[in-house]
């Protein structure tokens, strides 16, 4: 059963979908932006996982799909500026054709997002589907919507996994990112899932006044016998507003990376391989995996290489003009992407294990995907010094650097037989 | 169903739960939650993601038989006896003590 969500209608109608779009699909500014970033890597410059990932997949391991952009909160740093509904958001017969085609394509696993995907309309019947379908759901939520009866009601949905977002361990610092009462109400909702023995995580952005909370939001994730992931503070959505303000220090990414390695059980996923430069590769998948091994879908049908990096000009394709499939193997911003080179990064010898860092922190803060991380943790390193300069609106960031002996380990099972 | 046993007497079963997938250099096996939880891994060896997906369509996860029936040359099923015992750390894989060889 093939279902493809093709659902025309839309002001940009008459796309080819059987047509390859050609480079000159690009967004002019998207395709100056690839262009800077240099040849693509060979295989011989990538290890690990990545070399798996140069080409693309057939289907991402994982889509993010923000289901609706409706949301209780007004999160400070909100990443998708979500809030209302809007207007062109997929029906709930248009969501289940794409849970069908993502099963048809063997993704394995769902990760839902908004907003506040418990304000979508069509949500249960999206995760029935799901679980029908035999995909692994997570589900991102601020839990402040997660009463006793809908907690019992998930659990029946399992393999399902639940992120409720803390970014504090008091009522001061989560509320000021996430508003008043948010940190009270989180904690309810923590309580229920936990109650209906489902499977948690607490979710928290690293800020610089979350900072001095780890070891409290660590032990309120033990509390509700969930697990606690912290995440990286990208500048994208209100986030760009709010980013200069919020970020970690150096002096603090410095001392996470030991609090980390004091507690091995802290999930990062792969938000944090920037800090793999500082020497030690963190556990989790070690690089960037937009466009590659995951993608974002967003509630009016737009797809793009990953939540973090909803720019207009990086739009990958619409779903209500084309399947995604059709996206996810044709569209020439995914085609680029997979292919883009290191750009500033191509002399430094900790590439391997940072990979440049996040393209879309770069995009949002520098207009550039060529340049180095904006939080590269080698910036000031004196013994790095500057090759080229590139004033961005936090300062000179450094570029094409030498860095000390690069590690190499393997994640990936890769046996002969 | 007949049950083969290995030849140390274990055998070895793919747990119903991993979910694999054909790519152009091989394969990805996953197992529920990827990089909150589980495992996801790349596989660079076409046969032995063929192995996989024979032995789950057609013997109910025993990967033991599937090489004793689909794998003719010993030194093929020495590198697959390899390649699971690596599956197994990896959590994908099950071995299991046969104490009896039944055949049906
Ligand atoms: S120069 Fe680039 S690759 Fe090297 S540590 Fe900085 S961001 Fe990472
Ligand atoms: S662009 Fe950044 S946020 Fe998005 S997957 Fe890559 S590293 Fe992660």
């Amino acid at each position: 059963m093939t279902q493809f969500v093709q659902f025309l209608g839309r002001g940009r109608s008459g796309a080819k979908s059987c047509e390859r779009p050609g480079p000159l699909a690009l967004h002019p500014l998207a395709r100056a932006a690839f262009a800077e970033t240099g040849k693509p890597l060979s295989p011989a410059q990538v290890s690990g996982s990545q070399r798996f990932l140069l080409g693309g997949l057939s289907a991402p391991i994982t889509v993010t799909w923000e289901i609706t952009a409706a949301c209780n909160l007004r999160c400070v740093h909100c990443l998708s500026s979500s809030g209302k509904r809007r207007p062109r958001e997929l029906t709930t017969d248009q969501a289940l054709a794409l849970v069908d085609e993502l099963a048809e394509m063997q993704v394995f696993q769902i990760h839902f997002g908004g907003g506040e995907p418990f304000l979508y309309p069509g949500i249960w019947r999206v995760l029935e589907r799901c679980r029908e379908r035999d995909l692994v759901m997570c589900v991102s939520t601020n839990g402040t919507l997660i009463t006793s009866e809908r907690a019992r009601r998930l659990a029946a949905l399992e393999p399902i996994y639940f992120q409720v977002s803390l970014d504090g361990a008091t009522p001061e610092t989560n509320d000021r990112i996430r508003g008043q009462g948010a940190f009270q109400r989180a904690l309810r909702g923590l309580e229920r899932l936990a109650a209906a023995n489902l499977s948690l995580t607490v979710n928290s952005v690293l800020t610089r006044y979350s900072f001095p909370e780890l070891d409290r939001l660590y032990a309120i994730a033990r509390n509700f016998n969930a697990k606690l992931r912290v995440t990286r503070l990208r500048p994208s959505g209100r986030g760009r507003a709010v980013w200069a303000e919020l970020h970690p220090t150096r002096e603090q990414y410095r001392d996470f990376v030991a609090w980390l390695r004091e507690h091995p059980d802290v999930l990062t996923a792969d938000s944090f391989f920037h800090l793999n430069a500082f020497g030690e590769r963190l556990a989790g998948l070690d690089m960037c995996g937009a466009a590659t091994a995951t993608c974002c879908i967003c509630p009016e049908g737009e797809v793009y290489p990953c939540a973090f990096f909803q720019a207009p000009e990086f739009e990958a394709g619409n779903l209500h003009e084309q399947s995604f499939r059709e996206i996810w193997q044709r569209s020439p911003v995914f085609a680029f992407y997979r292919q883009m080179g290191a750009g500033a990064c191509s002399g430094c010898l900790r590439y391997d294990l940072c990979h440049g860092g996040c393209p879309a922190t770069k995009w949002f803060v520098l207009q550039s995907l060529q340049g180095r991380d904006p939080e590269c943790v080698l910036a000031d390193s004196p013994t790095h010094p500057l090759a080229a300069k590139q004033e961005t609106p936090y300062g000179a960031i450094t570029a094409a650097v030498r860095c000390s002996s690069v590690t190499s380990q393997d994640g990936a099972c890769q046996e002969e037989a | 169903m007949t049950m083969t046993a290995h030849p140390a007497g274990y055998r070895y079963r793919l747990l119903p739960e991993v979910k694999i997938r054909r790519e152009a250099f091989g394969g990805i096996l996953y197992k529920y939650g990827c990089a909150d939880r589980g495992a996801l891994s790349f596989i660079n060896s076409r046969s032995l993601v063929e192995l996989l997906l024979i032995a789950r369509e057609q013997f109910a996860g025993d990967l033991s038989t599937a090489i004793e029936e689909r794998v003719s040359s010993a030194a093929s099923k020495a590198r697959l006896y390899t390649a699971l015992d690596e599956l197994v750390r990896r959590g994908y894989v099950a071995i299991e003590a046969v104490t009896t060889t039944t055949a049906e």
